[in-house]
């Protein structure tokens, strides 16, 4: 990930793909809330945050994840900004 | 250095009373939990009158009559409980108790507590070091839990994880050859920098630690046995709900479908007694030829373990 590329776009893609259908109409903004919006439970949020490594190429280690609480896709944004350079 | 095969014989079980999950109480108050249990497979769970050390009891006599070794036989039991951490209802005199009652007058006990849900593959690794290191006969090695009966909102993992089963099972290790699987591979993984992490304090640090704990310690097990997950006839995991099952599965590199999901409905939970209840059906259900492997994952706090088992 470059860091002039808008990563939101990516992040929503790699959320759809692990929300329920009734959600892939939804739209899913920066300040969108994962549990309180998007109804996630631990099994979506786990394979959401699978398909951000798979997509951002990026290793999650339980490390990382204390950096920064993810609760939103803002707080993925950060999170992803936070590890760029080793983002590709 | 290949570390001696060893076998796996006996595998025995016991379970409470087999009760639907609307017998839950606090379930009962919180049909959004219910609702996503039943979605995810849960149906029943077993609540046992017995303590921990009266379940293994039955469950290890059954192991000793199906494989037929005599209780004097007996050099060590492996004996693994998460309950312990409950005194009124598990204590060293009960453990005790289970030798005399089973007749195990040679046998000195040994107890595992730390990996919690991963206890089974890691007692089946402590006594198969006993039988490699200081040629022990016969250990038998018995995993016992049970949810303290006055709290029994504890029987929940919430939000809707899943259920806990009251359970024991046994089996009894010895040298390779002699029982109905040997044991290849084994390993023990734990992640120290887990320490302070849980789904309340973290969900995702906790969660994504938790997957790659059980990834890398799967890995570890086969890429030692160069065996490619596609050769494993059956997943055996502990037995959370089907959806958590077939996502472990497909991390730790199986197609879902080697996952044995049968008794999730069953029973749900069993703590780490469940892996080898699940791997006692899967092979009765599914009747094994000699060569096949299976692939036993628990996954505790923090703490995982993998064994693969080749039918003899």
């Amino acid at each position: 990930m470059s860091k002039t590329d808008d990563p939101i776009p990516r992040v929503v893609a790699s959320l759809k793909k692990v929300l329920p259908a009734r959600f892939h109409d939804v739209s899913i903004l920066r300040e969108t809330r994962f549990q309180e919006d998007l109804s996630m439970d631990s099994l979506n949020f786990l394979e959401f945050l699978v398909a951000l490594e798979e997509e951002f190429r990026v290793d999650l280690t339980a490390d990382v994840l204390r950096v920064q609480s993810l609760r939103s896709v803002d707080d993925v944004v950060k999170l992803l900004d936070q590890l760029g350079a080793e983002a590709r | 250095m290949i570390p001696a095969p060893v076998a796996v014989s006996g595998l025995a079980y016991e379970i409470g009373d087999l009760k639907p999950l609307e017998s839950i109480e606090a379930l009962r108050r919180s049909e959004r939990s219910l609702i996503s249990l039943r979605d995810k497979g849960v149906r029943r769970y077993a609540e046992s009158e017995l303590g921990p050390a009266a379940m293994a009891a039955r469950a290890a006599r059954r192991t000793l009559g199906i494989t037929g070794v005599a209780p004097r036989d007996i050099d060590a039991v492996i004996y693994a409980s998460t309950s312990f951490w409950e005194k009124r209802f598990t204590t060293e005199r009960e453990i005790s108790w289970l030798l005399f009652e089973l007749g195990l007058e040679n046998a000195h006990p040994v107890g595992v507590f730390l990996p919690g849900c991963a206890n089974a593959s890691i007692s089946i690794r402590m006594a198969a070091n006993l039988v490699r290191a200081e040629g022990y006969r016969h250990v038998l090695v018995a995993t016992a839990d049970k949810v303290a009966p006055e709290h029994p909102e504890k029987r929940v993992m919430w939000p809707d994880v899943s259920v806990l089963s009251d359970s024991a099972a046994s089996c009894l290790v010895g040298a390779a050859g002699t029982g109905s699987f040997d044991v290849l591979r084994m390993a023990h993984r734990s992640s120290p920098a887990m320490w302070d992490l849980d789904a309340d304090s973290n969900l995702a640090a906790f969660l994504m630690g938790t997957v790659k704990g059980a990834r890398r310690t799967a890995h570890a097990v086969l890429s030692a046995a160069e065996v490619e997950p596609a050769a494993i006839r059956r997943l055996i995991t502990n037995n959370y709900n089907e959806p958590v099952m077939r996502m472990m599965a497909r991390q730790c590199g199986f197609a879902e479908e080697q996952a044995f999901l049968d008794n999730v409905p069953r029973f749900a939970h069993g703590y780490a007694a469940d892996t080898l209840i699940n791997l006692a059906d899967c092979t009765a259900h599914e009747p094994a030829a000699p060569g096949d492997l299976y692939f036993l994952l628990g996954t505790g706090h923090k703490n995982w373990g993998a064994a693969l088992l080749r039918k003899t």
